[in-house]
């Protein structure tokens, strides 16, 4: 697309999203999570040119993959509330758009997808969770996402994974990281606070429903996710924990999640839900493919993981998928940026059994 | 490669096993903590000032779902292994031979159950025997399981501890050796009693000598005993690049795996054996045993320890660790273990 010098100005003070909500119609009555705000006069406060200032000399700072003070995270996360809780559930997204998978603190590769995908704001993207974890680099990776985020509101929208959750970032390393990198755990907890907030579902002009995870046997439609209280820590079991750890799987039907959480579903559940809310396709991220992305149910699912050489370890390409204004689709994908063993990046060896 | 870089993949393993049996993956191993215990005492005389940061490192690191269900699978699929070879011979004098045994505790879970018949064996580098002979006199419940003198905390000295060699008793032998000298194998080997059934074990051990040497060590143990079985734990490198990030990675840790590419698919390394003269041979990769082996209710145990967010990775990690088994000189008519390739 043309780059128009507009747009950033008009993104910063949130008016697209305001106009999108209008358009969806009655959404506000299905905000049920909500006596606090009210969604259809209410929106993201404007960004004064302060604001703008700061967070360009933040993302610049992050851009070199230096985490911020503790203080600018906090101010990040209050900004980052007054925009994401006036997303819905469901959030609206335009085509052109780039679909992007798994990123789980691999942030020299994160550079490395806004290089194939082109720079945001300019191109407009939509990631689909699992941010931090695993990877060495989560505080950079989340802070840069959401900062981009606060910037450019209509441009970049994040949904929440699996792993952005309190319980979850315990076990798989953000909350180490965060020790270790601010000697407390303050980090953490404004994160994971924020984190309620992430829209959990974005669809993509009513046709592609994207998510982490997969589906639940208690959602039929897209209706009932708008329904969803979503602002708590993700549950353990119900509608919400399985849109972000559902699976695909060769069986039809629902299945048990080998993973503990979730289910798995069968082509004739993705095949009926797409039918029931008119979709073409449901794109979530969430499992690793070798190839970066991988077409499950006859096309009517497709897998998109973007994190190259997972856990610096796995060896996979990572892929995004691009839509563009006919709604055509084209699988970008890429390599690592950084090589194990390359001196550029300091770390441990990832475990092997030894 | 120096013997103390791979000591450091000794208390790699060790520190997973630990973990392991914290989440409840390992049970009924009483003597991997007396033996944890002990090893603080030991490492003292071994690392004098960094000896707590050693010990740290392996107790406080708490492993990743991934790894505790890997670890998990190579530990009792080994054990199972174990347990069919002693269920052939029953009632016989049999022996199991571990190569570069480290710190693994499974002579002290295994002779207790088999006095009088089973002989154990541990082969590793001079200074990792000297630091087990350490572990296992500080400890009385170890000492009375091999059969040696215990050593108070009074007794023990930087003198005592310099002056330890080999152990040798009935039940058991704690052999210094590099494995890598051929002629010091043979004669080793040459002092073992060869009318006993032999089980070798080689638990991620050859991986890390150049192949050319582990297949002289496969060879010469083969042609030591008339009536064996070896059983082979090894990463295998596999056809996509899973194999060269290993290397690369492992380099950053000073480490060399030889044979990961040279014999990095389960069809290579059961031709390997093959070529080399084992009668039978059995393989396959560690997610398939896994999925094989274990009965439906352990596999609901397992599963409910922890939440694994990792299926593929698991998978994928699994699928490049083989268990390879060869055996001689016996029908092994209660085998029974489903394998991906026999012959």
């Amino acid at each position: 697309m043309d780059l128009d010098t507009d747009v950033q100005m008009e993104d910063a003070v949130g008016l697209d999203t305001t106009l999108e909500e209008e358009e969806e119609g009655n959404t506000s009555q299905e905000y049920s999570f909500s006596n606090r705000f009210t969604p259809k006069d209410g929106h993201a406060p404007e960004l004064s040119t302060s604001s703008i200032g700061q967070l360009d000399e933040w993302i610049e700072h992050l851009g070199k993959c230096q985490p911020l003070s503790e203080e600018n995270v906090k101010k990040l996360c209050q900004m980052a509330i007054d925009v994401l809780q006036f997303e819905e559930n469901v959030q609206p997204v335009q085509v052109p758009v780039t679909i992007c998978g798994d990123v789980h603190g691999q942030f020299h590769d994160l550079m490395e997808l806004f290089k194939i995908g082109g720079p945001c704001p300019d191109t407009n993207y939509l990631f689909m969770g699992d941010y931090v974890d695993r990877g060495y680099y989560s505080v950079e990776t989340v802070s840069y996402l959401v900062a981009m985020k606060v910037r450019y509101p209509s441009r970049i929208t994040i949904l929440r994974g699996n792993h952005e959750s309190r319980q979850i970032t315990q076990v798989y390393g953000f909350y180490d990281e965060c020790l270790r990198k601010y000697g407390s755990a303050n980090v953490w907890k404004l994160f994971t606070d924020l984190f309620d907030y992430f829209p959990i579902t974005a669809l993509v002009d009513n046709k592609i429903f994207c998510l982490h995870g997969g589906l639940s046997p208690m959602i039929e439609t897209i209706d009932q996710v708008r329904e969803l209280n979503r602002i708590q820590e993700v549950p353990h079991e119900g509608p919400m924990c399985d849109l972000l750890w559902s699976d695909p799987d060769d069986r039809g039907g629902w299945g048990i999640s080998p993973r503990g959480a979730g289910f798995t579903f069968g082509q004739d559940i993705s095949e009926q839900f797409n039918h029931t809310n008119g979709l073409s396709l449901i794109a979530r991220a969430h499992q690793l493919v070798m190839e970066g992305y991988s077409w499950s149910h006859e096309e009517a699912v497709v897998t998109i993981f973007s994190a190259p050489n997972y856990c610096y370890r796995c060896g996979n390409q990572a892929a995004i998928m691009e839509v563009d204004e006919q709604h055509s689709r084209q699988f970008l994908q890429y390599d690592p940026s950084v090589r194990p063993g390359e001196p550029t990046v300091t770390r441990k060896t990832p475990d092997y059994f030894l | 490669m120096e013997s103390k870089t791979v000591r450091s993949t000794d208390f790699d393993a060790l520190s997973c096993r630990l973990s392991a049996l914290n989440k409840k993956y390992l049970v009924n191993d009483d003597h991997l903590m007396e033996y944890i215990v002990a090893l603080e005492q030991a490492l003292k005389f071994e690392y004098r000032l960094s000896s707590r940061r050693v010990f740290n490192g392996i107790v406080r690191s708490n492993k990743l779902p991934i790894i505790n269900r890997g670890t998990y699978i190579r530990t009792k699929s080994i054990d199972i292994v174990i347990e069919k070879f002693l269920g052939q011979f029953k009632g016989q004098k049999v022996r199991i031979l571990s190569l570069g045994s480290g710190s693994d505790t499974r002579p002290f879970k295994l002779l207790p159950g088999h006095a009088g018949t089973l002989e154990y064996v541990e082969l590793d580098f001079p200074n990792s025997c000297k630091l087990k002979h350490a572990v296992i006199s500080l400890s009385k419940q170890l000492c009375d399981i091999v059969g040696v003198e215990h050593v108070t905390d009074d007794g023990s000295s930087q003198d005592w501890y310099d002056s330890l060699g080999d152990l040798d008793t009935e039940q058991y032998k704690l052999i210094g050796v590099d494995l890598r000298q051929i002629d010091q194998l043979q004669v080793l080997l040459s002092k073992l009693d060869p009318k006993v059934p032999t089980l070798v074990i080689s638990e991620a051990m050859l991986c890390y000598v150049e192949t050319s040497t582990s297949s002289q060590v496969l060879k010469t143990l083969r042609d030591s005993f008339p009536v064996g079985c070896i059983t082979v734990y090894d990463p295998i490198g596999g056809e996509g690049s899973f194999g060269d990030v290993m290397v690369e990675n492992l380099k950053l840790r000073n480490l060399t795996m030889p044979s990961l590419l040279e014999f990095n698919t389960l069809s290579k390394y059961h031709q390997r054996l093959v070529n080399l003269g084992f009668g039978h041979v059995a393989i396959d990769n560690m997610y398939n045993i896994y999925e094989n082996w274990t009965e439906v209710e352990e596999k609901q145990r397992i599963s409910r320890l922890e939440f694994l967010d990792e299926i593929e990775e698991l998978k994928l990690l699994l699928e490049h660790y083989c268990l390879a088994i060869g055996w001689w000189g016996f029908d092994w008519n209660q085998f029974e273990l489903k394998m991906g390739i026999q012959s």
